[in-house]
Parts: C-alpha cells; structure tokens; sequence
C-alpha cells in the first residue's frame, strides 16, 4: 500500500500531471489522423525521455499509448479510416452511426468502452503480473532459451499475413542485432572499423525509422493526400445523439465480453490491439439476436471494438513486465525506454525496482482518467485535426525524428542509421514483410544470445539440455503448436478462397 | 507472386553472402579457451543461426509466394517517383545536418517538401517551414539543453 501511495504521490506532481494532460491530448490527436499511429507517437516521444526523470519520461509514454487508440476511434467513426489499426472494426458501424447523424453517439460510447477495456486490463495487470514473475524467477538459461523462441516463433507467425514472411522478419531482426560487440566476449561483429557500431545500432533511431520514417514514405507515394468525406459532429440532432439506459442495455454485454477477449490477447506476444477489435466485434456479431444490423449502425459494434482494443494496452504490460517480453510493438517501445532509464525490466523488477511498478500502474489508470476527461471535453475541437493537410504534418515529424535520433548520442551516425531503418521498413512494407517481429526480435536477441550461449556452455555443447528441462519443453512444444496451428488455418483459409474461386 | 519469388531470391542471396562472407569474418581470441581445453561457445554461432534462418526463409517465401503485398500501389504511376523523392530529401536532409545547421537545412528542407508535394499555399509553408525549426531546435536546447547541429548559424536558446 505505501508503494501505491508513493507512486500516486510522484504521479501526482503539478508538472508529472501537465505532461501526462499534454501527452493525452497529442495522444488522441495523433491517433486520430489516419496514417499518424500510437506506434509512431510513442517512438517519437521517446527520445524525449532520455533526459527525464522515471516518471514524468513514463507519464509521456503511458498518455500517448493510453490515449492513441480512443484516438483512432474519432477518424473511424468522422472518416471511415481508422486512425490506428485498432480502430478498423470501429469504422464498420461507427462511420455508418456518422452518416446517420450520430457521430457524437458512436464517439460517447466509443470512449467509454474504452474506459472499461483499459480499466479492466489494469485490474488484470495488477493481479497477474508479481505472479507471472515469481514463476519466472525459477527459470534458468534452458528456460529463458525455450521462453524466448516460443515468445519470437508466435510473435513471428501471428504479426503478419504470412507466416514466412513473419518469420523472415524476426530472423532478420535476430541478425540486424548482432551487430556490434558480442555481448559475453566483447568481440566485435560487423563493425567494419566504425567506432558508433561497436555498441550496435542504437534502439531509438531504429524504431522511429521502422515506424515513423517508413510510414512518412508510404505516404508519399499518394502525396500525403487522402481522399474521402469528413463527417461533422454537429451534423446530428441532439437528441439523437444522447446515451439513453436502452443503449447502455444493449452495450453493457459486448463490452464487458469484449473487454475479456481484448486483455487475453494482449497477453498473447504479437497479436495486438487490432486483432482484439475484431475479434471483439465477431464474437459480439456472432452472440447478437440481430446480427444483419452490423456494419449498419449498430452502437453495440463500436463498444464491442474499443472495448477489446483498449483492453489490450494493460494485459500486453504483463508479459513485458513480468517476463521482458513485449507484446507489440508500442510495448517494445516502453521496454527500450524503460531500459534507457537503467530499469531492467523482467520478473525482478518487481523484487529490484517495486516503485517503478507501481508507478506504471497508476500512470496507465491517470492516463485512462486523463484520455476520459480531454475526450469528454474537447472532443468536437480534437475532431477538427482530420481537417489538417497530412502533408503538413510529415515534414513536422520528419524534422522531429532527425533531432530526436541526433539527440541519442550527438552524432549524424545515428540519423542515418534511421534513415536506413525507413528505407527497410518501406521496402519490407512493400513486399508484405510485417514490421514487428523485426523489431521485438531485435530487442529479444541479446537476452535471446546470453542465455542460449550459457545454456550450451553449461552442457557443453549438449543440445538435449532443451528437452531435459520440462519447462524449456513445454515452451519448445508451445512454439511447435503455434506453427502447426498456424499452418493449419492458412492451409484451411486457402482452401476455402480457393472453393469460392 | 513473381514479387515475392524475386523478392525471396534476392534475400536468400544475401542470407549466403552473409553466412559464408560476413560471419567468418569475425576475428577473435575465443578458441583460446578450446585450445585450453574448457568448452566455450564463440561469438559466430548467432550470426550463423539468424543468417542460415534468413536465408531458409527467403528460400520458403520464393518457392511459396502467397502475393500479399503493396507492390500494386508502389507501381501506379508516379507512386514511385514520389517516394524516391521523399527519400532522397531525407537523406539530404541528413547530409546538410552538420554542415548548415538544423535550422538552416530544416528550413532548406522542409521548403522543398512542400514545394516537391505540390503545396503552393504561400501564406502557410513559409511560417511553418521557418517556425518548425526554430522551434524544435528552442524546445530541445530549453527543455532538454540538447544542443542540435549549429552549423552555419549558431544560434543557442
């Protein structure tokens, strides 16, 4: 209980809580325009927090990734593109709910299932997390080895469409890190005499190329320009636009159903908010008396999909906690961060660093209440964003990424290396080559070398220490089912398109 | 599917170059330890491992293509000749940084972006393309006393 108090006590802090109000607002309003993502936002901002302190550099981080999916919600339901990826099931009925002159509607019960998916998903990281890292705590290298292959092979065969091209990724992830000085003998590796590589390629220029420069030139190829019809809150009767007890009736099922759905995936490493919003709108379609109603207008659509996607942001905190795995890209981002603060992060943060726990607990809840009281207030002048030319906003961001990667180190080393990283991003975006088994694999591979090595010395080059050990089996037979299952339904998925001719 | 075929060959060629060119590259005192007679695990086996999955998977993508990709996009008229555009920007970009400055390239910059996207709204690029520099620049220096690439005009907040 002291340690929630502290916390709360830092948290609540003048300047901790103007951070967070300012990263909530950028938050919503960077998740809302189409093309800028919370991936994006958080990358940006985490150069920033090089030079903060633990908590207001995690109230930054926290607000923007709390706030950015709601945030996607406001384009899905004016513009009929979502303004993140967790945001797509939201458009089905959401823009429907729009041209019905019910915009402000969708947007009220949008937020407030996003309310419940975040407030649910904290609950679950509170309980579950300490206990997950106590189990952890009994693993040894065999272990951590079995743990993180199963943790690459799912992140790798469920991230993308394909799961050779998921798996491509991570490998090349796996091989981008192995760059610089080997981490147990300090022997350099492909640093070709250049002094800057001898500690690898820095994290920050990395991800802000992968998600932030990439995406900048995706967008250029249509000039940054994106043609559709904007909707207007004001276009409805007020009336119309009223949660009545009818409409909370009808929700109240779906959210809470989807909000379970939502946090189990998040749990999973590599699924994501995104697949949570649609399969929280599937189930809630599925289980509905009047099924032919969604895609139509139906409310219960939205709350189903923000329920299940914001339900995500707490539960993909427990794997990155407890066992320094993240679950997706956003929280790959708050483990770098987390590590450049000199946190490490995994099952003894909680017996190492119990305050920072504590303090991510409460800042996720703050940026929950903070994405609930900016929204409630300002939602009509945040919606007003879409109207902003992109091609504005891109050159903004670009100008931020080449001083944010300069900032790292102070050397135009790292900015090229960004650049670099965009031009891959861009060009693996191209192929159908998803992006974040790239990247969790390059965070995963230097804990990934350390325990294999250690392993293998420890058996002296014996392989069956892998299957001896019944936890590092378990994981080994875990990340077989993963493939096999994932074989499967694309086999039976190709089969079915190919019966529809 | 001819995409990924190409796509796969071309990655699965470097995978081999990297396994039997980049990997016995690296130089080291490690097998020290073998020749004194305790087991040790060198600094090559990882980069064989990722290399040999890189190239196995390259090979699996070329022989099984499944099509999905955004080459379609990237190959509609003039898609491409933008983002080569956008890409050789940001690389300049990058090249101007030490010599002229962050603000004085940013600007540079940011001007030809809008102008090279077809922007001729005069009235807003020209604000925007000097007040954004100047202002990342002031927030890093004031906020986070970063000081960015000077250049030709040092200017410190």
């Amino acid at each position: 209980m002291d340690l929630f108090i502290s916390a709360a006590s830092e948290v609540f802090a003048p300047a901790n809580l103007l951070i967070l109000l300012a990263s909530t607002v950028i938050g919503i309003v960077i998740g809302a325009i189409p093309g800028l993502t919370v991936t994006m936002a958080v990358a940006l901002a985490v150069p920033l927090t090089i030079w903060m302190e633990t908590t207001p550099a995690m109230l930054m981080l926290l607000g923007l990734y709390g706030s950015g999916i709601y945030g996607g919600s406001i384009s899905a339901c004016l513009l009929n593109a979502p303004g993140t990826p967790a945001s797509a099931a939201t458009a089905l009925d959401g823009y429907e709910l729009g041209k019905q002159g019910k915009a402000l509607k969708a947007l009220k019960v949008a937020l407030w299932a996003s309310v419940y998916g975040g407030l649910f998903s904290i609950v679950l990281l509170v309980l579950i997390a300490p206990q997950l890292a106590q189990v952890a705590l009994k693993f040894g290298p065999a272990e951590i080895t079995c743990l993180l292959i199963f943790a690459l092979t799912v992140v790798s065969v469920l991230s993308g469409d394909s799961i050779m091209k998921g798996l491509f990724a991570a490998a090349l992830g796996m091989l981008l890190a192995t760059i610089g000085a080997d981490p147990m003998l300090m022997i350099p590796r492909f640093t070709f005499g250049v002094d800057e590589l001898f500690d690898g390629l820095a994290y920050i220029p990395l991800l802000i190329g992968l998600f932030a420069i990439a995406e900048m030139f995706a967008q250029s190829e249509q000039s940054f320009r994106f043609g559709a019809t904007i909707l207007s809150i004001k276009d409805g009767e007020r009336d119309e636009n009223r949660i009545y007890a009818e409409d909370v009736k009808k929700c109240a099922i779906p959210v809470i159903r989807s909000g379970f759905f939502g946090a189990f995936i998040g749990m999973l490493p590599g699924l994501g908010a995104a697949v949570a919003s649609f399969v929280g709108y599937a189930e809630t379609k599925r289980a509905s008396k009047e099924p032919e109603k969604f895609g139509k207008g139906a409310i219960e659509g939205v709350a189903a999909s923000e329920s299940a996607n914001n339900a995500v942001t707490g539960s993909a905190m427990i794997p990155m906690l407890a066992l320094a795995i993240p679950g997706d890209p956003p929280t790959a981002i708050l483990l770098s961060a987390l590590m450049i603060q000199g946190v490490t992060v995994g099952p003894l943060i909680f017996a190492n660093n119990p305050d920072v726990v504590y303090m991510i607990y409460v800042a996720l809840f703050m940026a929950l209440v903070a994405t609930a009281g900016v929204a409630a207030m300002f939602m009509k002048p945040i919606s007003h964003v879409l109207r902003v030319p992109k091609v504005f906003l891109y050159p903004i961001i670009l100008s931020m990424c080449v001083a944010g990667s300069y900032a790292i180190r102070f050397n135009v080393f790292d900015v090229f290396v960004m650049l670099g990283a965009g031009v891959l991003g861009y060009v693996m975006r191209i192929f159908g080559v998803p992006v974040a088994p790239l990247l969790i694999a390059f965070i995963l591979t230097r804990p990934f070398e350390e325990s294999l090595r250690q392993a293998l010395i420890r058996s002296e080059g014996s392989l069956m220490v892998f299957l001896e050990h019944p936890i590092a089996l378990f994981f080994l037979i875990l990340a077989v089912a993963a493939v096999a299952f994932t074989v499967w339904r694309e086999h039976k998925t190709g089969h079915r398109i190919g019966e529809q001719g | 599917m001819k995409t990924d075929r190409i796509f796969g060959c071309v990655s699965a060629l470097l995978g081999l170059l990297f396994v039997f060119l980049a990997v016995p590259s690296i130089t080291g005192d490690w097998q020290q330890g073998e020749q004194a007679r305790y087991f040790t695990v060198g600094p090559r086996l990882f980069p064989y491992i990722s290399g040999v999955l890189v190239t196995v998977f390259a090979v699996l993508i070329a022989l099984k293509p499944d099509g999905m990709n955004s080459i379609g996009a990237f190959l509609q008229p003039g898609a491409a000749k933008r983002a080569l555009f956008a890409i050789v920007l940001a690389f300049v970009y990058v090249a101007l940084l030490e010599p002229l400055g962050f603000i004085i390239a940013s600007v540079l910059v940011l001007f030809a972006f809008f102008i090279g996207f077809g922007e001729r709204r005069w009235k807003l690029i020209v604000p925007i393309a000097v007040i954004v520099p100047i202002a990342v620049s002031a927030m890093f220096s004031g906020f986070f006393k970063v000081q960015l690439p000077p250049g030709l005009f040092a200017i410190s907040f």
